[in-house]
């Protein structure tokens, strides 16, 4: 099988989260889904262009839907495309909406994508990888490929912000369930912690660190106390403001432990038996293996 | 129109105060006026605390047409888009939508407060983004804090370098194939925003 995949700015071979982008492509080969790139995507405009242009940030993730139909070939009625970030997820899934809804917002915007020699008539379905891997391929065909169990490991699925809000278009917004049904069929522990849709904070962490840090901070320590040995992440700015913030949280919490924080799709792989070179392991500041040891030798110690 | 007082202490003073909550109103089409002032939105933010003006007061004192002080204040910038407040408001009003509507409003009026990095760095993205179609973290980051306080960010260098070292800093940004047309698609054919051309090139 083949999906469009729009990686948008950070999820590429030339993005900040290039690791997310390598375990996704190698996770999703072993259930024989091939990704086929956008051609020409452009920036969804995240949550920062509607603070500057609202016209621009419904027609710049409109641009993609366009051409993904575009790529699809004429007459396809209904088009799929994954969308690996929560923040490109979401903004992709509300532009559709408001076309969807034939808002004037919306029908104002087709007419601009228009007058550009674009158009999209509204068949493009956006899809979040999680869901993909919880609810089309499911735990179970997860579990029967795994040759590496993660006994011992205890998980903290963190969904953050945008994979369940505003709305949650495959998971329940407040208490939701799909990653750790993926981490699960791995042969983890998922623990069960109050911060699993905190936000990260996002920017924050680049423009107001006080704030960035002490929401990034709640979280880990929410996952520190739940007892925990990874955070397991599907947005790449998340996994950035979780893993990248460590160090500068550890100055003002001296004594906090060190903790990986991975994609979701990295710790499939590794259960999965994926080399780490293909999963962007290396690519981690804080190395998941020494975690997957311990965790196997309490594992051991047990039995 | 007279000079009113009310419970927020700030003063509604000119005609375009108001014409700017009917202004907010329609582009998000929802019902400014529907907020019961519950807190809600205030109790589950997880930023309120570092907030000059909490979201329930954010809507309060944006309803009331008291635009001046909420366009300077330093609150709608903290906002994370985190869409907590959006989610548990019973009277289903889009706050978070709201708060970019008026950080719009202050970007236009430009008065944001000064060197103050997060209002610069939605300049700065929109800018990169509008006239490359690609954003690019490095140029992004640069472009703001030499606008804030260039020398406050130097401790930067040694993650940067990190994140380079680790493949996670790609230095040469990236575009759409036709940035021109790119550009007429999201800009018009008026320059709508001044920052778009200056950041992005």
């Amino acid at each position: 099988m083949r999906l469009l995949n729009f990686p948008g700015c950070c999820c590429t071979m030339k993005g900040s989260g290039k690791a997310y982008a390598e375990s996704l492509q190698s996770v999703l080969k072993a259930f024989d889904v091939e990704m086929e790139a956008l051609e020409d995507w452009n920036c969804c405009g995240a949550t920062i262009c509607s603070s500057v242009d609202l016209e621009a940030s419904l027609t710049m993730p409109l641009r993609n839907l366009a051409l993904a139909e575009q790529q699809s070939g004429a007459g396809a009625a209904r088009v799929e495309m994954m969308a690996p970030c929560s923040a490109c997820f979401m903004v992709l899934n509300q532009a559709g909406d408001e076309v969807a809804k034939r808002t004037p917002r919306g029908i104002s915007a087709l007419k601009t994508l228009e007058s550009n020699a674009l158009t999209y008539a509204g068949n493009v379905k956006v899809r979040h990888p999680l869901d993909l891997l919880a609810n089309d391929i499911g735990a179970r065909e997860i579990a029967a490929k795994v040759v590496r169990p993660l006994h011992g490991l205890k998980a903290a699925c963190y969904y953050g912000c945008l994979l369940v809000r505003p709305t949650a278009p495959f998971d329940d917004a407040n208490r939701p369930t799909s990653m750790d049904r993926v981490v699960r069929a791995l042969g983890a522990e998922t623990v069960d912690w109050d911060a699993n849709t905190r936000c990260c904070g996002g920017s924050l962490m680049a423009t107001a660190e006080e704030v960035g840090l002490a929401l990034s901070g709640e979280v880990f320590a929410s996952a520190v106390q739940a007892g925990t040995d990874v955070i397991v992440t599907a947005c790449p700015i998340c996994e950035y403001n979780l893993e990248c913030s460590q160090r500068k949280l550890r100055e003002s919490r001296p004594g906090l432990k060190e903790m990986p924080a991975v994609y979701f799709s990295q710790l499939i792989g590794v259960a999965l038996g994926i080399p780490g070179a293909e999963l962007g392991l290396r690519r981690l500041l804080i190395p998941l293996e020494p975690a997957l040891e311990s965790a196997a030798l309490k594992e051991h110690a047990h039995v | 129109m007279p000079t009113a007082s009310t419970d927020e202490g700030h003063i509604a003073s000119s005609e375009s105060d108001l014409s700017f909550v009917s202004k907010i109103e329609n582009e998000e089409g929802s019902a400014l006026r529907a907020c019961l002032q519950c807190g809600a939105c205030s109790s589950v933010c997880p930023v309120s605390g570092f907030m000059d003006y909490t979201p329930r007061q954010i809507v309060g004192m944006a309803r009331s047409g008291l635009s001046e002080r909420l366009l300077k204040s330093k609150a709608i910038w903290y906002c994370a888009s985190c869409y907590a407040c959006t989610e548990v408001c019973p009277k289903k009003i889009p706050i978070t939508e709201i708060i970019h509507a008026l950080r719009r409003e202050t970007i236009a009026r430009k008065t944001y407060p000064k060197r103050f990095a997060p209002p610069l760095l939605t300049r700065s993205f929109h800018g990169v983004t509008a006239s490359r179609g690609r954003s690019n973290d490095g140029l992004v980051m640069l472009h703001t804090y030499l606008r804030e306080k260039p020398l406050k960010h130097l401790g930067m260098i040694r993650i940067a370098g990190k994140l380079w070292l680790k493949g996670r800093l790609e230095l040469l940004p990236d575009a759409v194939k036709n940035r021109a047309d790119f550009s007429r698609l999201v800009n018009g054919s008026t320059e709508r925003v001044d920052g778009a051309k200056e950041v992005g090139s």
